[in-house]
């Protein structure tokens, strides 16, 4: 929400990119809270009869908020539960859990500028549960207090996974972890990436065998979509989704770029994860060490689930929508805006591939050829 | 024909010419049998040279129906690709085909249907981002912060930091 919300301003306002994040990074939390109510209420996901779920009041607030006259036009305008797991993987959490609480208990990182006290309060509001009355889009209350344990059970539900580090104390982290589960998320998700690569690598193919399976990437990719949605009926865990995004694309906000934490943070670099390693370092945590790849897929595998949640896809001669950089010959061209999902589905491929340590592009098991006939055969 | 001889004028019956006569009726017979078994062998050697004669003749009229049929071949594939031999024409041939693989569409997909097309649309739109690579900073200038309660104002007049967040104008 948090990057949609900045692009929104520049279109709006033709501010430039620096502008627009500084806007964001410096704006009063009540403000953040109040547009996250204006995105929820526009995407209307429980279809409410009326203009949307919001109430009057809160309808009063945004219309005097910072944000209010940059509503999303097109919903819902937050990221999916994947692009929050990816940058949450990093351990981004944890880190600046610990820059907040050194900076708000003592002056071990130095003194805070103004610009990073703002940038404080409005993170101990959006991440750390100081939301007050406003923060009940943030899916925390006393039943379920911890953001951190919110997000880890339903990305336990949504993808049957989980973090793969514990507390910040390297303890296990104790969350709900429920029964109603997607566990075969996983396995099915990467051999529909295999077979994207397959399909991707046949594109150009005019002689030899072809190994592209469209009507297997269409059952696959049907199979994910009747997964996701089976823990999304009735729109569950939408809400959930939307405070998850609001949390990362703020912590991404402040990683995009050397704003005046990272620079007070003497953590200058060129990438996002670099500076997120220099920040871990100055707190003592370490981030993930594929972080890097973690960051860079995000917002692919955001789209990328998506769109398979949605089932565009919805028969074998849809299947190139997920691999192939243009519509086929003869059928009409997609509006501007509306491309495939070829680059996307690549940076997937690629950087799950390194954060997972699994090669998608071979086989685990290479096809094994006997030296004699089964017995059946002979 | 002595056999024969004696079977028209066969001479006085004696005991000794009986014997010798006996002895030569079964060579006769023996004879007799070989002859009837080498004219029959010579009977069925002629069937099978005529029936062979008959599949050679067959085969070099086929072989001269294919023989035209070749050059029949190699004049219409000469003539048509302005050369002489098969396997130039075919050259050809797969040189004017060539080209045209490459216009082959990469998968037999369809059209997105209108919906569909719509909602990917708005599905980048609503998830539209900034583009962060050309960004190094956002260029922040801190403002001049006075200690609280400490005068307000800069030599030129103008309010900063905490007087002008205070909504306190000097």
């Amino acid at each position: 929400m948090i990057q949609q919300l900045v692009q929104r301003i520049i279109t709006a306002t033709g501010a430039t990119t620096e502008q627009a994040a500084a806007q964001v990074l410096t704006a009063d939390p009540t403000d953040l809270f109040a547009h996250m109510e204006q995105v929820w209420d526009a995407a209307n996901v429980w279809s409410a009869p009326g203009p949307g779920p919001a109430g009057g009041i809160m309808r009063q607030l945004w219309t005097y908020g910072q944000f209010g006259t940059f509503a999303p036009t097109a919903s819902p305008a937050w990221d999916h539960f994947g692009y929050a797991f990816a940058l949450e993987s990093t351990r981004a959490v944890q880190i600046f859990r610990r820059v907040v609480h050194e900076f708000r208990s003592g002056e071990s990182l130095g003194m805070p500028s103004v610009f990073t006290q703002q940038w404080l309060g409005a993170t101990e509001s959006l991440l750390y549960g100081s939301g007050g009355v406003l923060g009940g889009g943030l899916s925390t209350s006393l039943v379920r207090p911890d953001a951190e344990g919110v997000r880890r059970n339903a990305y336990w539900r949504m993808f049957g996974m989980d973090l793969a580090f514990g507390a910040d104390d390297n303890r296990p982290f104790a969350y709900d972890k429920a029964a109603a589960n997607n566990g075969t998320f996983v396995a099915l998700f990467e051999e529909l990436l295999y077979e994207l690569w397959q399909a991707m690598t046949n594109l150009r193919n005019s002689s030899g065998p072809n190994t592209a399976d469209d009507d297997r990437i269409f059952r696959i990719a049907e199979q994910l979509t009747y997964e996701l949605r089976v823990r999304r009926q009735y729109s569950l865990l939408a809400r959930e989704e939307l405070a998850a995004a609001t949390a990362l694309g703020w912590i991404e906000l402040t990683l995009s770029t050397n704003t005046p934490v990272v620079i007070e943070l003497r953590a200058q670099a060129t990438n996002a994860a670099d500076r997120l390693k220099i920040i871990g370092q100055r707190v003592a945590l370490n981030p993930h060490s594929r972080a890097s790849s973690f960051f860079e897929m995000a917002t692919s595998l955001s789209m990328l689930l998506r769109t398979l949640e949605a089932g565009y896809v919805s028969g074998p001669e849809f299947a190139w929508l997920l691999y192939s950089a243009s519509a086929p010959a003869g059928s009409p061209p997609l509006p501007t805006g509306a491309a495939p999902l070829s680059a996307e589905s690549r940076r997937v491929i690629t950087e799950w591939s390194v954060a997972s340590g699994r090669d998608l592009k071979t086989r685990k098991l290479p096809v094994r050829i006997e030296s004699r006939p089964p017995a059946l055969v002979r | 024909v002595e056999e024969e001889m004696a079977e028209v004028n066969p001479p006085k019956a004696t005991a000794t010419t009986a014997k010798k006569n006996a002895g030569k009726g079964a060579k006769a017979a023996e004879a007799e049998a070989e002859a009837d078994a080498a004219e029959q062998i010579a009977e069925e050697a002629m069937i099978d040279v005529s029936i062979l004669a008959r599949e050679v003749e067959g085969l070099r009229r086929r072989d001269g129906e294919l023989q035209v049929q070749l050059e029949n071949l190699t004049m219409r594939l000469g003539s048509f690709w302005g050369a002489d031999s098969i396997s130039s024409g075919i050259a050809e041939i797969i040189g004017e085909l060539e080209p045209l693989r490459y216009l082959v569409p990469p998968q037999t997909g369809e059209g997105l249907p209108n919906a569909t097309v719509r909602a990917l649309h708005r599905l980048r739109a609503s998830l539209a981002r900034p583009d962060w690579t050309s960004v190094t900073s956002l260029g922040i200038s801190e403002p001049i912060v006075f200690p609280i309660g400490a005068p307000t104002g800069t030599p030129d007049g103008n309010t900063f930091g905490s007087a002008r967040r205070n909504g306190v104008e000097s």
